[in-house]
């Protein structure tokens, strides 16, 4: 049953897609591996929404009823007459074989696949957070079919994207088998290599869309997280694929990247706790660019932002409704819990500031030019920003350069101002929140080398 | 255009050479001990940070940046001191031209390297683990950590809950993980009070005599080995 793995999610997500007409304008690789991303989400909120109603998780369940819903989606389409976008954006996105450079390119990729498929598929589920939480919760909510048993589970605050949909993996292919649910992690590399590939075409030039590509290849710490349950690399990968959304968006001003754009900002709330911020900052970046717009009238920016916002937003108040006024109820001794902590702020300004600034520069420095987490993209990134000129700014990369700066402000005030400062001493948490916006650095270095203009010659169409 | 990329890769490629030699004279090594040193240095890995490993006590990234101004010291002397066009590869290029030369070849080189160690890691786990079921590879994992997690779900009936006793500390980093995992293999058997119902069991583990730790109302069901043992109520 591991082709139903592979396969529901496309097809789920698929149907979105059709509906939002995206098929006019993307081609087939670049839809495949966006709808496996979009099905992933789609089934995890889905499970989230069985689990509310107190409706039994089962391949049933889940697998049949989002069936029906999605050959739904795809009568609507066939039968929809309203035209939402038209105009292919794509001409001949092939990476080609023209020139060493791009043989050597594509057979590294081909190789990372390969091997991340091989050392992924081998070792079952091992690391720490997955046997101590993800895989752990998943295999309750496999063995229970039901969230009753939510606020007893560990850290019963985070959201539960991974291990919903590590246990949607058992119940498809019918049994608990800690090896073949980690199928998703490779699946979620090999979507995550075209989505990076082809957005960055329709952005950049062909050997531009290349080496951002490879450039992500070879982070060591990226690659290894392909391979372990743990929930960072889909929170980058759905931070990436929103923002790019969000570029395409900006770039072809078509209403379904904005959609899209939505639907993964809401999963992101979904992953991991500071997944809502995110969705806030997404919200705000959005802001920023309608205020900037030029070519919008009000009606527009301010039905375009509550699009976004709404879908979102609603999405993750789904959870946040659910965990405030259910899961947080159901807990008689909350000075016991340390997860609840988790949700509560402590500011502590004092003169301790200062250090932790100095403690907080130390640490990115180290992590992001002495280690073996990134290869040398950042060294790279600096050298590539020499020779960005402000006139070849574009919009899209303002959208990723925003992001960054946002990113990097709220997590210097949350490192230096709040008890989270822990995670940053103990050198747990710094690498895998840099993870969450890494993609974007190799986007900005192929857009930095394409000179940030629009590419004519690749034949794509406003 | 093609010759002069094919004749710039040429001398990045010399330059390496240069530089390897360098260091192996500065390190007392031979080449192939320094390419093995650095692969070495560049394939540690862990969740939560990828640290580079040292040789003779220097970080592997401050060499790779020393690598690249070295480098870029090389192009620049050409671009400076040849004066015959036809050999002055880097005539025409202003600094931050050749800064991104010198960086995409370093990156170049450090992809290899990755796809190696990735290659070989890859073979590795086909060579240890190719055939074997989950269970399988968890026993060559885990060894008697993962054997005692299934002998204590044949002692004991489906969806017990279970207690844990220990003369060892139990949050210790190494005892902390004996006990996540053996709670991962036991589910649906609760070692983690998730179903917040009565223990109807204990589990004894790394104590020497475990017996002697066995609570009142509880009796022996299954002796593991020596130090782990298995124990069920006997009156509700």
């Amino acid at each position: 049953m591991m082709i139903a793995i592979i396969l529901l999610p496309i097809f789920f997500g698929l149907s979105i897609l059709f509906v939002l007409k995206l098929d006019k304008l993307l081609n087939i690789p670049i839809l495949l591996a966006l709808s496996f991303a979009l099905g992933t989400g789609v089934i995890t909120q889905w499970m989230l929404i069985l689990g509310i109603l107190q409706i039994p998780f089962s391949s049933t369940s889940i697998n049949l009823s989002l069936s029906i819903l999605s050959l739904i989606l795809l009568v609507v389409r066939l039968y929809s007459k309203e035209k939402l976008c038209e105009g292919a954006l794509y001409k001949d996105l092939k990476p080609g074989t023209k020139n060493i450079h791009t043989i050597i390119l594509l057979l590294f990729l081909f190789a990372t696949i390969v091997c991340i498929f091989i050392i992924s598929m081998t070792i079952p589920v091992l690391t720490w957070d997955a046997v101590a939480t993800h895989a752990f919760n998943a295999k309750i909510f496999y063995y229970e079919k039901s969230l009753t048993y939510l606020p007893n589970m560990p850290h019963y605050t985070y959201p539960c994207h991974i291990p919903f949909i590590l246990s949607w993996a058992a119940f498809t292919q019918g049994e608990w088998d800690s090896q073949s649910i980690k199928i998703i992690f490779p699946l979620m590399f090999l979507s995550f290599v075209f989505i990076k590939y082809y957005f960055l075409r329709l952005l950049t030039d062909r050997n531009s869309a290349l080496i951002g590509t490879g450039l992500l290849c070879s982070s060591f710490f990226f690659v290894y997280h392909a391979t372990i349950c743990y929930r960072d690399f889909t929170m980058c990968f759905y931070i990436y694929t929103c923002l790019a959304s969000l570029c395409l968006w900006s770039k072809f001003q078509k209403t379904s990247f904005l959609v899209l754009a939505g639907l993964f900002a809401g999963f992101v709330s979904f992953i991991k706790l500071e997944g809502t911020g995110y969705a806030v900052i997404l919200a705000l970046i959005l802001f920023v660019m309608l205020i900037l717009s030029k070519t919008k009238n009000l009606k527009k920016k301010i039905i375009s932002f509550f699009t976004f916002t709404l879908i979102s937003w609603g999405i993750a108040a789904i959870y946040h409704c659910y965990k405030y006024f259910i899961v947080f109820n159901s807990i008689t001794d909350r000075s016991d819990k340390g997860d609840f902590d988790l949700n509560h702020i402590q500011i502590n300004f004092s003169l301790e500031l200062f250090q932790r600034l100095t403690v907080l520069a130390q640490k990115y420095l180290t992590n992001l030019f002495s280690t073996n987490n990134w290869s040398t993209v950042w060294p790279i990134f600096f050298i590539c920003l020499l020779k960005l000129k402000r006139k070849n700014i574009s919009p899209e990369m303002l959208i990723l350069f925003l992001f960054i700066a946002l990113h990097t402000v709220i997590y210097t005030l949350g490192y230096t101002l709040t008890q989270h400062f822990i995670w940053l001493k103990t050198d747990t948490a710094l690498s895998r929140s840099i993870l969450h916006i890494f993609p974007i650095i190799p986007a900005l270095i192929a857009m930095i080398l394409s000179g940030g203009q629009e590419h004519k010659a690749n034949g794509l169409k406003r | 255009m093609r010759n002069k990329n094919i004749a710039i890769l040429f001398f990045f490629i010399i330059g390496t050479g240069l530089f390897l030699f360098i260091l192996s004279v500065f390190f007392d090594a031979s080449f192939s001990q320094l390419i093995l040193s650095i692969n070495r240095a560049l394939s540690l890995r862990n969740h939560n940070l990828c640290p580079a490993g040292k040789l003779n006590d220097i970080n592997v990234f401050h060499l790779i940046y020393q690598f690249s101004i070295f480098l870029v010291f090389l192009c620049l002397s050409t671009k400076h001191f040849v004066h015959h066009s036809k050999y002055n590869l880097f005539a025409d290029m202003e600094l931050t031209d050749i800064l991104k030369q010198v960086a995409f070849f370093v990156i170049g080189i450090l992809m290899l390297i990755q796809t190696m160690n990735l290659s070989l890691t890859a073979k590795k786990h086909l060579d240890q683990y190719a055939g074997l079921n989950t269970g399988q590879k968890y026993q060559k994992v885990l060894g008697d950590k993962y054997s005692f997690s299934q002998f204590v779900h044949q002692q004991l009936p489906a969806e017990s809950t279970v207690g844990i006793l220990s003369e060892k500390n139990l949050s210790s980093a190494q005892w902390m993980t004996a006990h996540r995992q053996l709670a991962y293999f036991l589910y649906p058997l609760d070692m983690r009070e998730v179903r917040k119902e009565e223990i109807n069991a204990y589990i004894i583990i790394g104590t020497t005599d475990p017996e002697r730790m066995i609570p009142e109302g509880y009796q022996l069901t299954g002796t593991f080995n020596k130090d782990n043992i298995v124990a069920i109520r006997t009156a509700p």
